[in-house]
């Protein structure tokens, strides 16, 4: 019994003791870091999405502008895209955003519309640099006038391929996909040759789940997805029609199992080579790679729409933003610039973040032949230089980022079979009326 | 109300003859002042961490807050909105299912073992405590995880189903069995009620037994005629607080779905899309309403148990 | 409000009656163990008519309780052994016996998650897990102590509020609570999950306490007084030390509790260096892209080790507690 009594009364002053110790660290790391320039040094926090591979470029690239600048100190933190979020709108609503946390053009528009994020357009050219970027890009970052986030890189959409597994499949992939019905056909073609395998392999997961190329299509179509006051400018009809493009493939079963799918997150069915293609930003090659392992992976442009061109865009891939309530907006900036800037950095991250915003660090990326680096960057050449790309990236309005989420989780719904066409697109409106009306 | 009732009874009672008659003013205010310092971190707490966030919840459910812009009264906007919503709807349904299959079937597996072990009192304080093991760390992320990996496709039941011909698949996969998967999860962890039970089996007078025994009672008679009258304060207890315990399910659900509330939001309880709308959407407005319905939806269900109480729960004391 | 009154008083009830059904075992079976209830009368005649009934139902209840128990320990005995196998080989093996061992997974999970290291994780968990054992002690025999022994005037309306809050979700105060320590800046601090504790804000062990002290005997405290000592001397020097069983049971409770808290940090803590074992696992299942079940199982069983632990030590107060108290695991 003494022991254990013993054991308590040291356990209570232990914890009492430590909790005063956590009440003061508290104060001076959040209170006021302020006067962290007591010692000289500036302590910033940082925030992203993404995964390990990522975490690791950017311990790298923090250690580096850690090395040039002694006197500021980075804290890091990361999740995957669904939590960070969550994370970042608990902050915000408190004002308790971090000094510098990867901002994306979906949530761009809502965090700077609230004046949760701070306006940078006094730091460009004094001690951030965008000299280097095209103007649109800069544009990017802008909300009512003002800076309020500069874009790590750019990306556009493409088609991800898995040339050895189709050459087993004995399926040639088109030099040039010329149709959305043609790259439909691919799923009986593929499910056909791929049904005797184990695991049974498919062209794709029904790929009219994904928002963005949905985006894509209306903008072939003719059709600017969004008004100039933040409002959709697409009907119920439209929706419905590219949902039906894939009908067909639905009802023949020939499509990935989404319950499948769903077992495989966070690794999506091409990361498990047990898909053949998948549509996708093109900066996700690296990570196709690493978790899939096969080397040998390709993309190609989209396919076509109705007058046979491309109009695909360019977007921010991702962009840096600084927290309204930092108390370190211009070590905020230095480090957005470095991230951005420095050739050193650029060699860290390669094409994860997109293709580097600046030429200096497109040139310093070392492209060897056949290197993930090297294909994306000819990739987006190619793109730009063919005339696929062109048009403007869809206005970011507010509330996009939760009109793509509820998307995405209907879709899941349909994609079971529970709900028709029609169902699916009664109920996303209803929902996209709540979050863009209110 | 009863304790309460007891609690104040019960002092007043010992002291007044005791204590001289004169000094009993003073002493008064002495005990009042003493009681309430005593209670001051309670009242504390009650007050700034219950009471009060209760009442503003409540304010918040009637208005459109965002927690960017100050609250907007809607009047009753939330709440019709709340019948409209399917996925919200959905979640309710979601949420009875597990509650009304999970619950029964835990309660009579513990029951059941609770009435073997009993049977027997050789190994039943080692047994008892080793089954007891699930529900001391079944609602840990560590379990969810083991949870989600038997049960994926290929996994270890996927395997065993295929042993004897069952070509079903992973369950975390399928919409339909995901609920199901929880609710085994939930019965695994059958040994808090079963400990209770047993409790309460040894509370029963073996005298009863005997006596229907010389009456010539069958195991199933001395069943339903002495143990499950005898059990059913017990087993009131269990009914009330696993109920109201399974609409709250929140991490399992959260750790199987990956954090999404899927497949096809089939394990979108009640507690995970109240998150999703509160702390991911920033509806709090919308969400505080769910937490009410949530509160007042508990408080029937409490208030029910309590009202049929009487016609099937039977205390020794008032019954003879 | 007032449906929440009913529920809640409703609530009370039954916990109320069953603790005053069972303070007999309060009693014996808490402190003392296992008292056969039946007395060796009953043990001698189970016996006798076992005997009688023959083997073949002996060896029914052996096979059904092995059964039983083969059930309960499976999964957490494939959790541990799938944490020494590679991680490819985890899904599917069905079996128990490990044909191929490693210990990398124990490597991986030791080596933290985004260059926070495991300890950062465990010191949190436990950090706030001891603070919890202090913060209820503490509180909830105080206010305890109020409610048991003195008489002042409300004492039955708070009690029965107190009791109110037993059963009540606590979803509905969450909100108000996080706006509330939003504006107070100690989101990201391990305050809101510690000011709770130190406020007996759990009524359940404040109801157990309650329960344990009022049958402690009266003459104690009353000639104390005759003594001349005043409340807190009698709460600190009398009550506390003979409260010591039914405080070492909330102790275990309140640790294991607040060590497999989950929504609580997930709602609270933000930056990954304050992340306790039970997020950073989430967040390690999350963050490996490429499935690595061999990391997850071997920090889920590491996750699990203090819990186990004191239920190995500690598992007659636990199984007892549950027991008399309807303590829920």
């Amino acid at each position: 019994m003494s022991i254990r009594k013993a054991a308590i009364r040291g356990l209570a002053i232990a914890a009492v003791g430590s909790l005063a110790l956590t009440a003061c660290s508290d104060d001076s790391g959040n209170g006021d870091g302020g006067s962290g320039g007591d010692g000289g040094t500036v302590t910033l926090n940082m925030q992203w999405w993404g995964n390990d591979d990522r975490a690791a470029r950017y311990e790298a690239a923090i250690d580096a502008f850690e090395a040039a600048n002694p006197d500021i100190k980075v804290n890091t933190g990361f999740a995957a895209w669904p939590d960070y979020w969550t994370a970042r709108n608990t902050e915000a609503a408190g004002g308790a955003l971090p000094d510098v946390l990867q901002m994306d053009t979906s949530y761009l528009r809502q965090y700077a519309g609230t004046g949760q994020l701070a306006d940078l357009t006094e730091y460009v050219g004094n001690g951030l640099d965008l000299s280097g970027f095209e103007e649109s890009l800069v544009e990017s970052g802008k909300v009512d006038g003002g800076l309020y986030a500069v874009a790590t890189g750019t990306n556009t959409l493409a088609l991800f391929y898995n040339p050895d597994l189709l050459a087993e499949l004995g399926v040639e992939m088109p030099e040039d996909i010329g149709s959305w019905d043609e790259y439909t056909a691919l799923y009986a073609e593929i499910a056909e040759a791929g049904a005797d395998r184990d695991p049974a392999v498919y062209a794709s997961a029904d790929h009219t789940g994904t928002f963005w190329l949905f985006l894509q299509w209306l903008i072939q179509q003719d059709i600017d997805p969004f008004t100039e006051d933040g409002g959709l400018n697409f009907t119920k009809d439209d929706m419905a029609a590219w949902l039906e493009t894939t009908a067909e493939v639905r009802e023949a079963g020939d499509a990935f199992p989404i319950e499948r799918v769903v077992q495989l997150e966070p690794v999506t069915p091409f990361s498990a080579v047990e898909t053949a293609t998948e549509f996708h930003w093109d900066n996700f090659l690296a990570s196709y790679v690493g978790e899939s392992g096969v080397e040998t992976l390709e993309l190609m442009p989209l396919p076509s729409g109705p007058d046979g061109a491309k109009h695909q865009f360019f977007k921010p891939t991702m962009q840096l933003a600084v927290g309204a309530n930092s108390d370190h907006p211009e070590e905020a900036a230095k480090l957005i610039d470095f991230l951005v800037n420095s050739p050193e950095a650029g060699e860290i991250f390669g094409t994860n973040l997109g293709v580097p915003s600046t030429q200096a660090q497109r040139d310093a990326l070392t492209l060897e032949e056949g290197s993930v680096d090297a294909k994306v960057m000819a990739y987006e050449a190619m793109v730009a230089e063919q005339g696929h790309v062109s048009e403007v990236a869809p206005l970011p309005i507010e509330g996009f980022g939760s009109i793509e989420e509820e998307y995405r989780t209907l879709h899941q719904e349909f994609a079971y079979g529970e709900m028709s066409v029609q169902d699916f697109v009664d109920r996303w409106f209803a929902e996209a009326e709540i979050h863009l009306g209110g | 109300m009863t304790h309460a009732a007891q609690a104040s009874k019960a002092p007043e009672v010992g002291k007044p003859a005791r204590r001289p008659h004169t000094k009993r003013p003073s002493r008064r205010a002495a005990e009042t002042r003493a009681g309430y310092a005593f209670l001051t971190p309670w009242l504390l707490g009650f007050l700034g961490l219950t009471a009060g966030p209760m009442l503003a919840s409540l304010y918040l459910a009637f208005t459109d807050y965002s927690l960017f812009r100050p609250p907007e009264w809607v009047g009753l906007d939330n709440f019709t909105r709340l019948f409209d919503d399917p996925r919200y709807l959905n979640s309710v349904e979601i949420t009875l299912q597990y509650a009304l299959i999970g619950t029964p079937l835990k309660l009579a597996a513990a029951l059941g073992v609770a009435m073997l072990l009993h049977s027997r009192r050789r190994g039943q304080g080692a047994y008892r405590s080793f089954f007891y093991a699930p529900s001391l760390i079944g609602a840990s992320v560590s379990i969810a995880i083991v949870w989600r990996a038997m049960f994926i496709d290929d996994g270890v039941v996927d395997r065993l189903g295929q042993g004897v011909g069952l070509e079903a698949g992973g369950w975390v996969g399928d919409p339909s069995m995901t609920v199901y998967m929880l609710i085994l999860l939930t019965v695994w962890q059958f040994g808090a009620p079963m400990v209770i039970f047993l409790a309460g089996l040894k509370q029963i007078p073996n005298e009863l037994y005997e006596a229907a025994e010389v009456d010539g009672a069958g195991p199933l008679r001395k069943f339903f005629r002495i143990t499950l009258p005898m059990l059913s304060p017990v087993l009131f207890f269990n009914l009330v607080l696993e109920t109201v315990h399974s609409f709250q399910i929140f991490g399992s659900a959260f750790i199987v779905s990956n954090g999404t509330g899927g497949p096809a939001d089939s394990t979108m309880f009640y507690t995970l899309y109240l998150y999703f709308r509160g702390f991911r959407d920033f509806q709090m407005g919308y969400a505080s309403a769910m937490a009410w319905v949530l509160v007042l939806f508990v408080g029937a269900i409490t208030l029910f148990f309590f009202k049929t109480s009487k016609y099937w729960v039977h205390y020794s004391g008032e019954g003879r | 409000m007032s449906a929440a009154t009913h529920s809640s008083t409703a609530a009370g009830s039954p916990a109320a009656r069953r603790g005053d059904s069972t303070e007999r075992g309060t009693g014996s079976a808490a402190v003392r163990g296992p008292a056969p209830a039946g007395g060796p009368d009953a043990a001698r005649r189970s016996r006798r008519r076992a005997r009688a009934r023959g083997t073949g139902r002996t060896v029914l209840y052996h096979g059904f309780i092995l059964a039983v128990g083969f059930v309960i320990l499976y999964p957490g005995a494939w959790m541990v052994l799938s944490a020494f196998r590679p991680s490819n080989e985890i899904v599917g093996q069905v079996g128990l016996i490990p044909d191929d061992t490693t210990l990398d997974n124990f490597t991986t999970a030791f080596s933290g998650i985004g260059g926070i290291s495991f300890w950062t994780f465990f010191g949190n968990s436990l950090f706030l897990a001891v603070g919890a054992v202090v913060g209820i002690c503490l509180s909830s025999t105080f206010t305890a102590y109020a409610f048991a022994r003195i008489d002042f005037p409300g004492k039955g309306l708070w009690f029965s509020l107190m009791i109110a809050t037993l059963l009540l979700p606590f979803h509905v105060v969450i909100i108000p609570q996080y706006i509330m320590f939003n504006e107070l800046g100690l989101v990201d601090t391990f305050w809101p999950l510690l000011l709770g504790k130190f406020l007996a804000a759990e009524a359940f062990f404040v109801f157990l306490m309650v329960q344990f002290m009022r049958n402690l005997p009266r003459e104690l405290d009353e000639s104390a007084r005759i003594d001349g000592a005043g409340h807190l001397r009698i709460y600190w020097s009398i009550m506390l030390p003979l409260m010591r069983p039914v405080m070492v049971t909330a102790s275990i409770f309140a640790f294991i509790w607040s060590w497999n808290d989950f929504f609580g940090p997930l709602i609270y803590l933000k930056s990954p260096e304050n992340y306790t074992m039970p997020l950073a696992l989430r967040q390690y299942v999350d963050q490996t892209t490429v499935s690595d079940y061999g990391g997850q199982m071997a920090m889920a069983v590491l996750a699990l080790v203090p819990v186990l632990l004191f239920f190995i030590v500690f598992q007659r107060y636990i199984v007892d507690g549950v027991a008399t108290s309807g303590l829920k695991g």
